[in-house]
This record gives structure tokens, sequence and C-alpha cells, in this order.
């Protein structure tokens, strides 16, 4: 029964619509795309920022997403929507260390390095380097969501100047090469909705808050939703988070996530996905999605990148070769493909193309 | 809650605030694809219903009943405007002798063959409640909501119509 499910769910992508109807749709009726515009404005986005900055305010967001998931079960225990400061943020520890797939540490630092140039010719130089770029840039941008215990949060006191909103939190972000960056969010939460019956329950929280990076200070806002649902033997739960950081009057990063975990006898299956939106002048301009499977002690990760009407993949995978850990990677970027392990070394991270052929 | 938002949101798009639109179509697409696509079989097909099923749709939003299932009343109108597209397509087929292809689609537009075959072996109802189920990821409450039947129907209709496909599934695995 669960491989059905799962076929269904996996090869989902290839039976639901197209996101083009819904544009074509919206053109047909003459709607323009002004919400986005105005829920940035009514947020007080102001910063513009290039791009560069735009990918370190979606790693930001994205490890402030993760400490979250960690945090806001502690915080939220208060109930009724009035919090007290998590005592011991580590007694989550276990979701977090869940999300992040330890393969993730081999990515982490090392991909945005250039690292030793592949050796086998089952593309050209050229073509192997294309693939390395684009593979760096989307490894950058997971950076958070992938590296094993690479993200801590602490909760701090509130400063006077941000004295408007009840909580504080310090996130780091660690690289592998001993690297930090520390992003500081201030916030209020509050429960905005609850919802019981029969045997499903359902809890929803807003948040409001200013992120601040080492490029500026953000204005965000989110929410969490949690259910619930037991039906004979089988338990469902579901939760989901999402956050957007405002760049621009008509400019922002939104992150969601998802997750479900399913249990059935003694089988458990855990899915997590995150899925990342950049808004740039009210238009989406790209969107990647971040598929994390764990099944029977496997993990896989799949990121999917749709920008500038081109849809990328990269799929990893853990193996360990004579001893060591190294990373199996399946890349799609513009139509070239291409297998590839990655191997940590001190100084980086030497890619390995593989010829068809290759096991 | 979620009911009373999108009618809340249908009643602004009504009011002329394009901003609606979003939010009415990401809560609503879901089962009036399924639903056509049940019936066309063909995703790209299905797709051009989708989108001419809400074009038409909101362009006479004056003849919803407020609070009357807009889910429903769009996924009448989708399946109405396959049916017609099935009668189309039979007549040209009948015409032009081209070998069905209303009903197999081109290579570029195929299902997945998990998709297909839930299509040809299950009845409308279970197929439906499985896609919202198990592929669009609604919870059974929401998709109760959606088709206005009770909770326990959605749970029962969702494992059967697993059941079936796994059975049809082991039956090729054994041929």
């Amino acid at each position: 029964m669960k491989d059905i499910k799962k076929m269904l769910k996996t090869q989902a992508k290839d039976a639901l619509p197209d996101a083009s109807v819904k544009e074509r749709v919206r053109a047909e009726l003459g709607y323009t795309q002004d919400t986005a515009q105005e829920a940035a404005y009514a947020h007080g986005g102001t910063r513009a920022v290039n791009k560069k900055g735009l990918y370190s305010l979606l790693a930001a967001v994205l490890a402030l997403v993760i400490a979250l998931c960690v945090l806001l079960p502690v915080l939220l225990t208060g109930g009724g929507g009035t919090t007290v400061l998590p005592p011991a943020l580590s007694a989550a520890g276990d979701f977090y260390a869940y999300s992040a797939a330890s393969a993730g540490a081999l990515l982490s630092q090392g991909a945005a390095q250039a690292g030793t140039a592949s050796l086998r010719r089952t593309l050209t130089a050229e073509e192997q380097d294309r693939i390395r770029q684009a593979t760096d840039e989307y490894l950058r941008l997971a950076e958070g969501l992938l590296a094993e215990d690479s993200i801590t949060h602490e909760a701090v006191a509130v400063p006077e100047e941000y004295a408007q909103y009840r909580y504080a939190m310090t996130i780091t972000a660690h690289g592998l090469a001993g690297d930090t960056v520390t992003y500081t969010m201030y916030y209020s939460e509050a429960l905005s909705s609850e919802e019981t019956e029969e045997n499903e329950s359902e809890r929803a929280y807003d948040i409001t808050g200013v992120l601040v990076t080492e490029s500026g200070a953000y204005p965000v806002r989110g929410g969490r939703l949690s259910e619930e649902e037991n039906e004979g033997g089988e338990t469902e739960s579901e939760s989901e988070l999402w956050f957007e950081a405002y760049t621009g009057e008509n400019s922002y990063i939104r992150i969601e996530q998802e997750a479900e975990e399913e249990s059935e006898g003694s089988e458990t299956e855990t899915e997590r996905t995150h899925r990342l939106f950049v808004y740039e002048n009210g238009t989406l301009t790209e969107s990647t999605t971040i598929d994390y499977e764990e099944e029977n002690g496997e993990a896989e990760i799949a990121l999917t990148i749709l920008r500038g009407g081109q849809r990328d993949t990269l799929e990893f995978r853990r193996e360990t070769r004579g001893g060591t850990e190294v990373l199996f990677v399946e890349a799609d970027i513009g139509g070239l493909q291409a297998q590839m392990r990655v191997y940590p070394e001190e100084d980086g991270y030497r890619y390995e193309f593989m010829e068809e052929d290759d096991d | 809650m979620e009911r009373e938002k999108l009618e809340r949101k249908i009643a602004s798009l009504k009011a002329g605030d394009a901003r609606a639109f979003d939010y009415v179509y990401e809560h609503t697409h879901k089962p009036v694809y399924f639903a056509i696509l049940y019936v066309v079989k063909n995703k790209a097909d299905a797709e051009d219903l989708l989108q001419e099923t809400f074009v038409r749709a909101l362009r006479s939003l004056g003849s919803y009943e407020a609070g009357s299932n807009f889910t429903g009343w769009l996924v009448r109108i989708g399946k109405n405007l396959a049916l017609n597209h099935l009668s189309r397509a039979r007549r040209e087929v009948a015409t032009d002798f081209s070998e069905q292809a209303w009903k197999y689609g081109t290579h570029e537009h195929e299902l997945p063959y998990i998709f297909d075959l839930a299509a040809k072996v299950l009845a409308e109802d279970e197929y439906e409640i499985l896609m919202l189920c198990q592929t669009a990821g609604y919870k059974r409450r929401e998709v109760a909501a959606m088709l206005n039947i009770p909770i326990g129907t959605v749970t029962w209709k969702n494992n059967e119509a697993l059941k079936k496909l796994r059975k049809i599934l082991e039956q090729e695995g054994d041929a």
C-alpha cells in the first residue's frame, strides 16, 4: 500500500497541472499580479539587495525556518498564545537532527569552493564546469537545510530598540571550514486558530518580526500549522511552516516547509519538503523545491529548480567508498545530464564525474 | 473555516478584487483538474480544459450562489467541458480516422503509468478521492469538505482505491 502511495506522491509532479495554467487564466481574465507587491509594501520591505545578497538572505531565512522547527514546539508548550522562553532548546534536537541530513555536511562549505576538476570525460571540460558551477550555487542555497548539526540557536534578551517584539534568538550557521554566520530574529507569535474534531486536531500560529543579518534588517512574517489525524491503526501528522522576508517594496523571498510523518504498524515514513520562492518586482523569478526523504535509514535529497524557463534537477545520496563517506550526485542542468561523486578533502571538495557504465 | 475564507475570497473576486484570484485558484483547481483528467485521460487536454473552466466560471461568477460549494460548481463546469471535448474529439476521429489521439495523447503528455492505470480501473469517485488524498496532498477532512461527503466515506474509498491498484499491480507482477 505504501509503495502505491509513494508512487502517487513521487510522480505527482508529472501528473499535476503545470503552474503556467494559472498564469494563462490570469492573463485571459486580465488580472494583474499586484497582490504580492501590496503585501510586500504592507510589511515595510524597503531594502534592495543584489543577487549575492539575495542568496545570503535565502540561506538566512532557511536557517531560521529550520531553527524554528525546533524552537516552536518547545515555545508553544505554553499554549493559548502565551508562551514562555524555552528552558532547553535542545529538547527538540531530534526533530532538527532528522531534518538536517548529514549528507549535507559534505556539501555545505566545500561545494562553494572551486573543487578540483573532474577527471573523467563523459562530458567536455566546459560542460563539467557548467554543471559544477550550477551545483555549487544550488548547494550553497541548501547548506542550512542539509548540514548536520550546522545550525544552532539560542534565546537571547530582547534589546530596547526591538521592544515591540516579545522574543529574540540568535541562529548560528556553522560551515565545515569552521566559519560561522550569525543571524538574529526578533519576533512575536500568537495562536491564530485551534480546531479539534473527532480524531483530528489543528493549531495555527502567526509570527511577525525582524530578521537581522550581516547585510541588513528585514521585516519578516510567517506562520505555522500543525495537524494530527488518527484513523484505524494509522496515524498521520503534518506540519507546515512558512516565512517571508521583504527585500524591497515589491520584492520578497518566501520559504515554505512541509513535514509529514505516517505510521502504520511498525513502519514509519517521514518526508520533508522545502520550497523557496524569489519574487522580484512582484514577479516570481525563481522557485526551488527541496525534497528530503528517509526510509529504512536511507536518506535522499532532491532539488528541483525552476528559473528563467529552465528546469534543473539535482539528486543526492550518501555512499561509502573505501571507508570514506562520499556523496553521489545526479544532475540535470540545462539538459546536460551527469553523475558524479563528491569527495571531501582538506582544501575543499573534489568532483569526480562518472562514465555511464560506472557503478 | 477554510471554506468560509474561500467564500470571502470569492466575494472579493466578485466585487472586482483581482488579488483574491491566487487564493481561489490555489484552493480549488486540483479537484477540478482531476475530475477533468478522469474524463479526458490526457494531461495537456486536461490543462487546457482547466484553463477554460476557470475563465468561464470566473467570467460568470455572478451566477454562483454564495455558500453553495464553489469547488463543486467548478467541478461541474469542468466535467461538462471535458465531456463536450470528448464528444467533439470522437466526431473528429470518425472523420479523419486518426488513431484515437484524444484518448491516448502524444508521448510528451503521457501520464505516469500509475495515474493512467488509476483512471482506467477506478470508479470516478474512488479516483478523485485517491488523487486528492495521495497526489494533491489534501487531508481527508479537506477532501470530505470539498466533495461534500462524510470523512468516513473518503477514508473508505481511498483505501479501496489503493487496494484495487495494489491487486492489479501484483497480478501484473506475477504475469
